[in-house]
């Protein structure tokens, strides 16, 4: 199938002009070397879909990580008018609040290093990852569910895991309103009952990091962040609560497709009209399944801290564990923007992409109005991942928005068979990256090959003045799930 | 009749893509369920202890196979139970009926390959040429 033709903007942007029934054109951010890759698959006919959605406001945006997902592209920003729009499951994905988050210790990278595999290893107990591993914490009730799904991180605070002060740094508190378990089925409490405090498996991980560089010293010291200083990341969401929710949800904007009679060029680009009783459903089960996705990112994140702590024999105020930021990559949220001059209110679907709020914004707490919003971008496990913040240009350009990670190219199959018959457990530790993983596969689906080079998404958003670098951060040590 | 290949993986950038090919559309079905279950653990493993009933419908053929697929997923990892058989008792265009036997899964003996998070709707494809069905889905892993 051919891919749209697309029209060089500048050397990061590239355009689809509208084409059929596109409302909208589409915008990718890529440089020249990153749209070779991009071209490949058929993520931008994907772009070209999302343009089709009724209220689509502006254009069908794509980040430079941009693949092909499953309807919308992975990697994709679309924003609805609030009053005339759609809202899309497919547009969230099925791990809804998949995220990452950043913590910060006072540990020296030189004198971690050597015990390394140590403190890999207490992670990989204490932390339940892969198949069928069941909750770090008691099984949780109906009831406990429900709140979680209306408190998010603040449940699991009242419950002893971490502090207020995480919650101040958190992506809105760590709670999103609205959440509302009356219209969860009774399918995702089942599976979300014994996930909560878990990583899952696929490519959410735990990473212990060195901060290799330093690109802007007062922003990184804002966030605490020193240069050889280890820092934690870890990449989870919603688990089997979220893909349920997306799951039921589908089928039933399905029906409200045909019944609001939305064309869609594809059945998982299913939506509803964002004002519709499935629309306004929709809304309030995916704000649940985000919450509980901040609260097993707020949950893993105590234990890390914990294990930290036992492993290495000190206090927590000598560990100095903080958590820096927490960001979701797959959400849709109801914003106020000024797009071409004009105020307006959307609901803004970022599929594989991070809320990326420049500085002054009123959303952002305190401690980062000035620097503008932290922006975290794993890249794969054998590389490098970044920190960066949003700028005031990306309020304008892209609903304030960024890329959310390195970006697949080669599929899950394809990277195992390029991995056949190689160590590569000793290919990254000679690369200095301890790996602990449930599965051999995983390693294998996951490896750097089978990614695009993060450095170049990074740089092409830094370029095109999005979000700016301010740290990168080389792995020690990894858990996959 | 011998049947044909159990299941062909396709490439597909982020997920994974599925294709199973039968005789008849109730092979189809029984096949694609199979392709699940080899996905997810090693088949040989699972003994016939318990008997369970799966029943789906759906407004379509295709839905329904997404359906019967989304099920198994559903008894799999959520009822951690393993099947060694798929029997289809019953198929039409909306509806079907079928009987699993198995086990529930024990971590100790059951080897667990991956986890699959949902079948999509993405090029979700159910067709027919020339007797031989073809039925193609996108898995979210």
């Amino acid at each position: 199938m051919s891919s749209p033709e697309l029209k060089k903007i500048n050397e990061n942007l590239w355009e689809i002009a509208p084409f059929g029934e596109m409302r909208v054109p589409g915008r990718i951010f890529a440089s020249e070397k990153l749209i070779q890759a991009i071209r490949a698959d058929e993520s931008l006919k994907q772009v070209a879909n999302v343009a089709q959605l009724p209220g689509i406001v502006g254009y069908s945006f794509a980040m430079p990580d941009i693949h092909w997902g499953y309807g919308f592209p992975i990697g994709g920003v679309a924003a609805f008018d609030a009053d005339e729009g759609i809202i899309s499951p497919g547009g969230v994905g099925y791990d809804i609040n998949c995220g990452v988050r950043l913590m910060r210790t006072n540990l020296d990278a030189d004198k971690i290093t050597p015990r390394i595999k140590e403190l890999v290893a207490a992670l990989f107990t204490h932390v339940p990852s892969g198949v069928g591993s069941h909750g770090a914490i008691k099984k949780l009730t109906r009831r406990d569910l429900e709140q979680v799904a209306v408190r998010g991180a603040g449940w699991a605070v009242e419950h002893g895991f971490g502090t207020d002060d995480d919650l101040e740094h958190i992506e809105d508190g760590g709670t999103l309103g609205g959440g509302e378990p009356s219209v969860v089925s009774q399918r995702a409490f089942e599976r979300g009952a014994d996930q909560m405090g878990t990583l899952g498996s696929g490519n959410h991980f735990i990473e212990i990091g060195r901060v290799a560089d330093i690109y802007d010293p007062d922003a990184a010291a804002t966030m605490g962040i020193f240069k050889d200083n280890i820092v934690v990341i870890l990449h989870t969401g919603s688990r089997g609560f979220g893909y349920q929710i997306c799951d039921d949800f589908i089928k039933s904007t399905l029906r409200a497709s045909q019944k609001y009679e939305i064309r869609i060029p594809d059945r998982q680009l299913a939506c509803a009209p964002l004002k519709s009783p499935e629309g306004r459903d929709y809304l309030a089960a995916m704000r649940s399944a985000a919450n509980f996705a901040f609260a097993n990112r707020q949950v893993i994140s105590s234990i890390i801290e914990n294990a930290l702590v036992k492993s290495l024999n000190i206090s927590p105020s000598e560990l100095g564990f903080r958590t820096v930021w927490d960001i979701a990559h797959n959400i849709a949220k109801i914003e106020d923007h000024q797009f071409q001059g004009k105020n307006v209110r959307v609901c803004v679907h970022r599929k594989g992409a991070t809320r990326a709020f420049g500085p002054g914004h009123p959303d952002l707490p305190e401690i980062y109005r000035q620097i503008g919003q932290p922006v975290l971008i794993p890249g794969d496990m054998g590389t490098e991942s970044f920190l960066c913040v949003g700028t005031t240009n990306a309020m304008q350009a892209t609903f304030g928005s960024s890329c959310h990670g390195a970006g697949r190219v080669l599929s899950r199959h394809q990277a195992k068979e390029k991995a056949r018959s190689r160590d590569l457990y000793r290919e990254l530790a000679e690369s200095g990256v301890y790996v602990m993983a449930n599965e051999k596969g995983t390693i294998a689906e996951e490896m750097p090959f089978a990614y695009k080079n993060v450095a170049d998404v990074v740089e092409t958003m830094h370029s095109a003045n999005i979000t700016r670098k301010v740290a990168r951060f080389k792995p020690l040590g990894v858990i996959k799930g | 009749m011998t049947e044909s290949a159990p299941y062909k993986i396709f490439p597909h950038t982020s997920d994974l893509g599925v294709e199973v090919n039968g005789y008849s559309l109730i092979e189809l079905f029984r096949k694609a369920g199979m392709a699940i279950l080899d996905l997810v653990t090693e088949p040989e493993t699972i003994a016939a202890h318990d008997t369970i009933e799966i029943v789906v419908q759906a407004d379509d053929r295709e839905l329904l196979f997404r359906e019967w697929l989304s099920e198994l997923l559903y008894h799999i990892f959520v009822k951690e139970y393993l099947f060694k058989t798929l029997r289809i008792v019953k198929l039409d265009s909306h509806s079907l009926k079928a009987v699993a036997c198995g086990e529930k899964i024990d971590y100790r003996r059951h080897k667990i390959k991956r986890e699959l998070k949902s079948i999509t709707y993405h090029q979700l494809q159910v067709s027919e040429v020339d007797g031989k069905w073809t039925g193609r889905f996108v898995i979210d892993v």
